[in-house]
């Protein structure tokens, strides 16, 4: 039997608080880092599942982990995308296959045995559809040079060109006339590009009080 | 090529009230099983429990449990009592396999008993002292012992027990010389082989001894690849006598005289005990405590390649703890890389004041590896 190289040593995280926050990507962690960050919130950790179809494993194998025990509240939150009841069931059905409780509603809380807390959130929250993306574009709302980035995106659509990822594509070519052209949707926030006291993130700083 | 290579030895074990655990379950055994967790939380309990479970002449488990763990013999007042959860001798503990060669569960409760009640059947191994007694020496036995009451797959029952004999000269102020535990089994029928390995066990003339005996039927190379892993300089192994006994030497690349496994260095010492011990545990359990041990990270991968081999090769089920996250690593990437049921990870945690076993299969170790969890 052969052996490969060993394999090159990656971080690793462990769980080193009692309030979980699982999310779906890096943007999302470095959006609710800075958000806790600008609530002096220091008591979450926020770990990236990387993505809807990996939460399943993920929070099941969470469970394994030393520390898990010691949790006492747990938040899972998933862009909403096209279907709000395929992402609330995928998040539920996550939850049960790890043999924790799964609330009926979002930002409300169900409990273990062992009195651990958990809930999910939809982002963006009571939408139909809609993405993390959405919550920050509407955190900027009616700013000038939004304005002129909808008049571009127009004028690219009126060239039968398509624009399939049309949030993602407006914040990333808002945030690309910012004086940090370069910088990631998550780091905007922490920057001051899209305004962290935003009713637009009021779910999300909900979210955080609540654990 | 394999002997059994598709039949492992043990499939499910129970333990409970043994030391420190309560009530552990490990399902989904696999050829090789990584067991790790915090200081204290009974890593090591586990494999001296499997020890227990499986060697059959007593008192040979109860003295290397008590050597391994660095410890002096018990008083006659607490006569293993560490063995019993809570110091509790009331609740017996057991120790329940699933025997996968038989097909059936073997059963072992032990628990104390005023040694009064004890007869000494014919044929008994262990019933009398094995050396004469010196003019004036008396004997005395502890009042209770250990008893081991064993289901055995086929159904038959036996029993093995131990306990504290005080060696003295009496007089006015008696002088005691030597406490030693002795015991006595029923004999078993076709014992499970069983090694443990704890990293306090120094290389031996047991040793040269075992590899004495792979030397006389011929299967001595077998065992160069594994210890190739470690040092690759290796040619070959062999026994020399000395003042004291017969040594093992090496005789590697570069170097004109053969040197002393032990001064060659410790993982080479570690990686010659597990390539000798697959091969006499066959169709048995090798046990080993710290298998990292004085094995440099860049080596485990390839040791546990080898040693994977091997004990598909013998038909050996190894437990092994371990604090190494390369370690565990190692072994998933190894092992994993063609067998995907060879290898299970059991982390043990403490969970509101009990123990419990958390399992990871190939899949999963994966899994997390991929996620960055921090498995230990």
């Amino acid at each position: 039997m052969g052996y490969p190289d060993f394999p090159v040593a990656e971080p690793q995280f462990l769980i080193a608080r009692k309030k979980l926050l699982l999310v779906e990507g890096i943007d999302d962690k470095v959006v609710f880092d800075a958000l806790c960050e600008k609530m002096d919130v220091t008591d979450v950790q926020i770990l990236r599942y990387d993505g809807k179809y990996k939460l399943r494993n993920f929070v099941h194998d969470l469970t394994s982990l030393d520390g898990f025990a010691n949790v006492e509240s747990i938040a899972v939150t998933m862009d909403v995308d096209q279907d709000r009841t395929s992402a609330r069931d995928r998040i539920r059905g996550a939850l049960e296959n790890a043999s924790l409780p799964a609330p009926d509603q979002p930002l409300t809380f169900a409990e273990t045995s062992d009195g651990a807390k958990v809930t999910y959130m939809l982002i963006p929250h009571e939408r139909d559809h809609g993405e993390l993306e959405d919550v920050c574009l509407e955190s900027v709302g009616d700013e000038a040079g939004l304005r002129c980035v909808d008049e571009f995106i127009s004028c690219v659509e009126s060239t039968d060109s398509s624009v399939l990822r049309l949030s993602k594509s407006r914040l990333q070519a808002y945030l690309s006339i910012q004086d940090d052209p370069d910088i990631r949707i998550g780091e905007a926030v922490a920057a001051g590009y899209l305004p962290y006291d935003s009713v637009a993130f009021e779910p999300l700083r909900r979210l955080i009080s609540m654990l | 090529m394999y002997e059994n290579a598709d039949v492992l030895v043990i499939s499910k074990l129970e333990i409970k009230n043994f030391r420190g655990l309560e009530n552990v379950s490990f399902s989904g055994l696999s050829r090789v099983n990584l067991i790790s967790g915090r200081n204290g939380v009974g890593k090591t309990s586990v494999l001296e429990a499997l020890y227990l479970f499986a060697a059959p002449n007593w008192p040979d488990p109860i003295n290397a449990i008590s050597g391994t763990r660095g410890m002096s013999l018990p008083s006659v007042d607490d006569l293993f009592l560490d063995l019993f959860l809570d110091f509790d001798v009331r609740k017996s503990f057991a120790i329940n396999a699933l025997d996968l060669q038989k097909g059936k569960s073997n059963e072992l409760n032990g628990y104390i008993r005023p040694r009064a009640r004890v007869s000494m059947p014919q044929g008994a191994v262990g019933a009398e002292p094995e050396f004469p007694l010196p003019d004036g020496v008396t004997r005395t036995a502890s009042n209770q012992e250990l008893v081991f009451h064993r289901i055995n797959s086929d159904e038959t029952e036996t029993e093995s027990s131990a306990w504290l004999t005080r060696y003295s000269f009496p007089g006015p102020q008696p002088f005691q010389f030597d406490d030693r535990i002795e015991g006595r089994s029923d004999p078993v029928e076709d014992p499970m082989p069983t090694y443990f390995l704890s990293h306090r066990v120094p290389l031996a003339q047991t040793w040269a001894s075992l590899f004495g005996q792979m030397q006389r039927d011929g299967s001595d190379d077998e065992i160069i690849e594994l210890l190739a892993s470690i040092e690759p300089r290796i040619r070959s192994v062999l026994p020399i006598p000395g003042s004291k006994g017969v040594d093992i030497y090496a005789k590697i690349d570069g170097m004109r005289p053969a040197l002393p496994i032990a001064l060659v260095g410790e993982g080479l010492n570690r990686a010659f005990q597990l390539a000798v011990l697959t091969r006499f545990v066959r169709n048995g359990l090798l046990l080993i405590d710290e298998i990292e041990n004085g094995i440099h990270f860049r080596s485990l991968g390839t040791m546990f390649s080898q040693l994977y081999e091997l004990a598909e090769r013998f038909n050996v089920q190894i437990f092994a703890v371990t604090h190494s996250n390369e370690c565990v690593d190692a072994a998933r990437t190894a092992i994993g890389a063609t067998e995907t049921r060879g290898l299970s990870y059991y982390r043990l945690g403490r969970e509101k004041g009990k123990v419990r076993a958390h399992h990871f299969d190939i899949d999963k170790l994966n899994r997390a590896h991929d996620a960055h969890m921090e498995v230990r």
